[in-house]
């Protein structure tokens, strides 16, 4: 015995049929959109399109990377690499391209693999890649127009009233430093902890804090007596974001200079094209670079510490750091950071076989 | 023609006499959207008696008994459910409602991976205040309810087997005890045997009919199968479309009765 | 002869029948979107499958400065890695704690006040979209450094994942027996403890586990708050070029990761979803009295496992709070840490950013959903039974979670150069890692009982596959993609590791140089983003289920 179909079975069907004929529109315009994926592909160049593989050996490479790594005190990295990119690609006649990296393990390999040209990133890990890369350091910033004015300082910061005073006094306390493989946030610290006679591993409780700020700030909330950090940090960055005031802290050492931020080239370039890089680098300064017109767009006036020659200039963006120009270097002006690490002889500084 | 007219008259006479009465349907009509699912109804069920809902799927069953729990409201008529409207109630009363009355599902509505005695107790949480996880953290008394009532309905060594690995009429069984915790006055049973093979479908029902005849709690459950209704209720209502096609008591009802007013509703 | 009015419904009205699913807008429409940005992306990205191959030297290179991996001293590095283990186990816990009210109240079958669902839902998706290491940077500002900091920041990142999918599986029980208790008179919350914690308790400790699994890895952050771990260890090796310190910490990241995955297996067994043939029928022993339960096996595992679970949760808690915060400052703290964050600032460098970030997260997504889906189905055993082959494949799965991204980017940057290539590929090998075990997870909890029927009518293995187990598993395959390239946006930072650009490489930035406002700016981005996929996989999940 078969029932009567039922009102609502019908009422299904229409409901299918609706579905149906909504489904066919999203294919439509899915497959419509498909189709215009794979015309764009077919015709034009990718924004990532990258250079065909160049023959180094047998003459200049038809495009030149520029690895650029944030360090720790860098801001818009891409934007003020720009003016330096324009003077390499108009003093070498190669087009440049450059590549904003967080990592720098990962542009060493690049240049380990020969595929990265230009580079510039810490002191310290340019010694990292002296060790397995062929490069050589060409240039160093210079924040003034005051010759080895690159070099950065690493400070130890307390609150006011602390009872230290001196590299001495740390013993027996709770240190913040950045991380075991910074120069200003731990090894200079540490190889001036060794000298006065303290193992920076047990005779202190050091705490690895990951960034020069958070050392600096959990220093003032109390949860170390002393930090180590970068003097940019302490003099400029941090007050200017309004996270700590003049007066707030207090310094208790500071370290010789340390060489400041290496340019580095791959020594498989051509002596001629390593000459003519070195040349784009040094030959201009931020005030000049801007008069030749390589930051149309992003520029800003001279700062004050350039002193009363510059001001009122318009000037670039010259490099991360903001720096007034790049002065020739060589590997010699590193050699420093490799005296830390032999008397230091910590995990970072051991380097490969 | 003649049980149609039968039908209202019942209908009618038990108007008269609702005091008392399990379920009283007044006129109750029920619509989604556009779709007429249920068309001004009456129905008097007397307390005890067994009632068969039968029809095809989609013809308003378990609608009928979803307005008695309380799932869903009508959209015209009044109703009356062990004398509260679940229509109209407020929250707390309803969930007393539903403590007094059973449901049965289709599915059965276990946890198939909890033991059957555990499913039991579930019944009980109606009468309990705080969230029960696992047969320890319900109350001795509850647990001895439990055993008691899978007994009854003949599972107490399967009393801790995981429930998906019982037969389909285990589990109907199960289901059953767990409206058992509750003391039920009224059991709906939404075509509770439609899962089960012909054996098992009798021998389920059986059961309920048997624990309902001991217990005096009243029973509407809803069959496509004829002749199931007729060897176990006491009465048989037959919906189609919505509507009360036949409505007699099942002694006084054949398979061929029913077959004629499909056949002449469906010319009519 | 017996009379049938009409055939009754199938046994499960409310789930698919078996039978070939419906073709919907969302099971064809989806995937077709993915492949075509996957198109639109291999010709943004420059894909040249050739340029890998001729790299290849380059990585062998680079490899060979791996091995054989060192330990330095083991103790130190056992000790990190126990650090990490409390660390990550007290985070998850309490994540898993605050995800259960918060899935219930999120999930479509919630009954209460809407403002209560919309909150939920909105507290899972923000707490998605913030990278742990946003979370690192506040929590160390209010409570201080320590483990506490990191701790905490596991578990409020982690709360988005679990909460997001405690709330599916909710949606994904079958209602019959929510119904039939609702019918007790029970009260809203015994129901949801007895008929929907009950049945997907499962579900929940498979997704409570991967998530640990996750923050072992993720570790990483830890190292910002001054609570140590392996993760800052592996980070300083990298950063130092130490590969063979790094590969040594990896080894040890993977043991953990593969004890986790026999405790997940086990935990499996013990509380199967489905009775298949190995779980025990008897779930108490013979108890004195009749109406008592009485211990066997099946009960001292099963309670045996829950106590062992909340003693190392306890423990874990001991450890992260064994220095206790100052909670006197804790307020005028979080005040002024969020301050920083306003007002946020946009600009178009971000709106180009996350552009780039969702091409690239959702054409890695299609790889990796489409080589998970086969690693998926080979480990499991519907089409194959071959029991090597399925161990190997997540032992290679175990592998490929335990090394880190940066190795892989490293890697195909000594091949390629740097570039979104290179950032592709670290993105489409951990989005494959991340799709096959969801895919896995959710192949083994198919109800068998449907396959059972199949198989007895004598449809082969294929036929079951197809008829049986890929209509069970579409919703789940669905929504599993789709969060999938949910995850892979946040991934992206792997991308700013070689240059590849990208949203991770500025959030980085933003970060690191202190421009909070612009982080901020970034994350209500991310969070619009995020919000929109979810819709997307809202939608399909109600086409689909």
């Amino acid at each position: 015995m078969r029932w009567p179909a039922t009102m609502r079975s019908g009422a299904a069907d229409t409901e299918v049929l609706s579905k149906g004929s909504r489904m066919n529109k999203t294919l439509l315009s899915t497959a419509t959109f498909l189709a215009a994926a794979m015309i764009l592909t077919g015709c034009g160049a990718s924004p990532n399109a990258r250079g065909g593989d160049d023959d180094s050996a047998s003459g200049a490479p038809s495009e030149l990377v520029f690895a650029v790594v944030p360090t720790d005190d860098s801001e818009e990295l891409e934007n003020s690499f720009r003016p330096i990119v324009a003077a390499i690609e108009e003093v070498t006649g190669i087009p440049t391209r450059i590549e904003a990296v967080s990592s720098n393990a990962g542009v060493i390999e690049a240049q380990v693999a020969e595929r990265v040209d230009i580079a510039t990133y810490g002191a310290f890990s340019y010694y990292l890649a002296s060790d397995v890369a062929e490069v050589t350091p060409i240039a160093k910033d210079q924040r003034t127009p005051e010759p080895g004015s690159g070099a950065v300082l690493s400070l130890g910061v307390v609150a006011p009233g602390s009872d230290i005073a001196s590299i001495e006094d740390v013993r027996g306390k709770n240190v913040c430093f950045t991380d075991p493989a910074s120069t200003t946030g731990y090894l200079t610290a540490a190889v001036a902890m060794n000298e006065a006679g303290i193992d920076p591993e047990n005779d202190i409780n050091p705490l690895f804090v990951g960034s020069h700020d958070v050392a600096v700030t959990q220093m003032l909330a109390g949860d170390c007596d002393v930090a180590f950090v970068a003097e940019p940090f302490v003099t400029s960055i941090l007050p200017a974001r309004g996270i700590i005031a003049e007066g707030d802290t207090e310094t208790a050492w500071t370290s010789d200079p340390i060489p400041g931020t290496p340019i580095v080239v791959g020594d498989w370039l051509s002596e001629e094209l390593r000459a003519q890089i070195v040349e784009a680098v040094t030959g201009y300064d931020a005030v000049t670079a801007y008069e030749a017109g390589f930051c149309d767009e992003h520029n800003r006036e001279a700062p004050e510490q350039w002193g009363a020659e510059y001001a009122g200039e318009t000037a670039c963006m010259w490099g991360g750091t903001g720096a007034f120009a790049f002065e020739a270097a060589e590997a010699a002006d590193y050699d420093l950071i490799g005296e830390i690490c032999e008397a230091l002889d910590t995990d970072v500084c051991r380097s490969e076989g | 023609m003649t049980l149609i007219q039968g039908a209202t008259g019942m209908a009618a006479t038990g108007k008269a006499d609702d005091t008392g009465a399990s379920v009283v349907l007044r006129e109750v009509g029920m619509r989604f959207g556009e779709n007429v699912v249920l068309d001004r109804v009456n129905l008097t069920v007397t307390p005890g008696q067994f009632v068969a809902l039968v029809g095809p799927s989609g013809a308003g069953k378990s609608t009928l008994l979803r307005l008695m729990n309380g799932s869903h409201r009508p959209t015209a008529g009044s109703l009356s459910v062990l004398g509260v409207n679940p229509a109209t109630c407020s929250r707390p009363e309803l969930r007393r409602l539903r403590r007094r009355t059973g449901f049965v599902f289709q599915q059965f509505g276990l946890v198939g991976r909890l033991s059957a005695m555990e499913n039991v107790l579930m019944g009980a949480l109606g009468s309990l205040r705080m969230p029960c996880y696992g047969i320890a953290t319900y109350p001795r008394p509850l647990r001895e309810r439990a055993l008691a009532n899978l007994e009854r309905v003949g599972l107490v060594d399967q009393r801790h087997q995981r429930c998906d690995t019982l037969s389909g009429g285990q589990q109907q069984r199960v289901a059953i005890a767990r409206t058992l915790m509750q003391e039920a006055e009224l059991v709906l049973a939404d075509e509770p045997v439609a899962s089960l093979d012909p054996n098992a479908s009798i021998s389920v029902l059986q059961t309920l009919r048997k624990l309902s005849a001991e217990d005096g709690f009243t029973v509407i459950c809803s069959l496509h199968q004829v002749e199931l209704a007729l060897e176990v209720s006491d009465r048989v209502v037959a919906v189609r479309d919505g509507a009360f096609v036949l409505d007699a008591s099942t002694s006084r009802t054949s398979q061929e009765d029913i077959r004629a007013v499909y056949a002449q509703a469906k010319q009519g | 002869m017996p009379q049938t009015l009409e055939r009754p419904p199938a046994t499960q009205p409310t789930r698919r029948a078996p039978g070939r699913p419906r073709p919907s807008v969302a099971t064809i429409g989806i995937p077709l979107a993915y492949v075509a940005v996957t198109v639109f992306a291999l010709w943004w990205l420059d894909i040249r499958p050739a340029a890998l191959l001729a790299g290849f030297e380059d990585i062998a290179r680079l490899v060979q400065r791996m091995v054989p991996p060192t330990t330095g001293d083991p103790g130190s590095l056992v000790s990190l890695a126990i650090e990490t283990l409390w660390i990550a186990i007290a985070g998850t816990g309490i994540a898993t704690i605050l995800s259960v009210p918060l899935a219930a109240a999120a999930s479509r079958h919630f009954a209460g006040p809407r403002v209560i669902g919309w909150l939920a839902r909105g507290t899972i998706v923000v707490t998605r979209a913030i990278p742990s290491l946003v979370f690192a940077l506040i929590l160390v500002r209010i409570v201080g450094l320590g483990p506490l900091a990191g701790g905490l920041a596991i578990a409020f990142h982690s709360v988005g994942m679990i909460g997001k999918m405690f709330a599916d599986v909710f949606e994904e029980l079958e209602p019959s027996p929510r119904e039939a208790v609702r019918a007790v008179g029970a009260t809203r919350a015994q129901n949801f403890v007895a008929t929907t914690l009950s049945r997907a308790l499962p579900s929940l400790t498979s997704i409570v586990l991967y998530r640990l699994d996750i923050n072992i890895r993720a570790s990483a952050v830890l190292g910002l708050v001054g609570a140590g771990g392996i993760g800052l260890a592996l980070q300083t090796a990298i950063g130092s070029l130490d590969y063979r310190r790094a590969l040594g910490i990896i080894l040890v990241i993977v043991i953990m990761l593969l004890a986790l995955e026999l405790v997940a297996y086990l935990a499996q067994r013990a509380l199967s979803e489905h009775a298949e043939e190995h779980s025990a029928a008897q779930l108490y022993g013979e108890g004195r009295a009749a109406a008592s339960p009485g211990w066997n096996r099946s009960r001292i595992l099963r309670v045996g496992s829950g106590l062992a679970a909340l003693v190392v949760f306890a423990v874990s808690l001991a450890q992260v709070l064994a220095d206790p915060p100052s909670f006197g400052r804790l307020w005028a703290n979080t005040a002024r840490v969020l301050s920083g964050f306003f007002p946020p600032v946009f600009s178009p460098d971000i709106a180009y950013g996350i552009f780039e970030s969702v091409v690239m997260a959702l054409s890695a997504t299609t790889f990796g959903v489409v080589f998970g889906l086969v690693i998926a189905v080979l480990s499991t055993r519907h089409l194959v039974r071959f029991e090597p082959l399925s161990l190997a494949l997540r032992g290679l799965m175990v592998l490929l979670r335990g090394v880190p991204d940066i190795i892989f980017a490293l890697l195909f940057v000594a091949a390629l150069g740097l570039g979104p290539f290179a950032g592709f590929l670290a993105l489409a090998i951990s989005c494959t890692a991340l799709a096959a075990k969801f895919f896995t997870d959710s192949l083994v909890r198919v109800d068998p009982a449907p396959l059972r029927a199949l198989e007895a009518t004598g449809a082969g293995r294929m036929q079951v596959f197809v008829s049986g187990v890929w209509p069970q598993f579409v919703p789940s395959f669905i929504g599993n993609s789709l969060f999938t390239s949910d995850l892979a946006l946040r991934e992206s930072a792997v991308l700013g590791i070689v240059g590849a650009g990208g949203i991770g490489f500025l959030l980085e930035e933003s970060i690191a140089t202190l421009h909070y406002d612009t982080t901020a700016g970034i994350l209500i981005a991310l969070v619009v983003v995020v919000v929109a996929l979810e819709a997307v996989a809202r939608w399909a999940r109600r086409k689909v289920i």
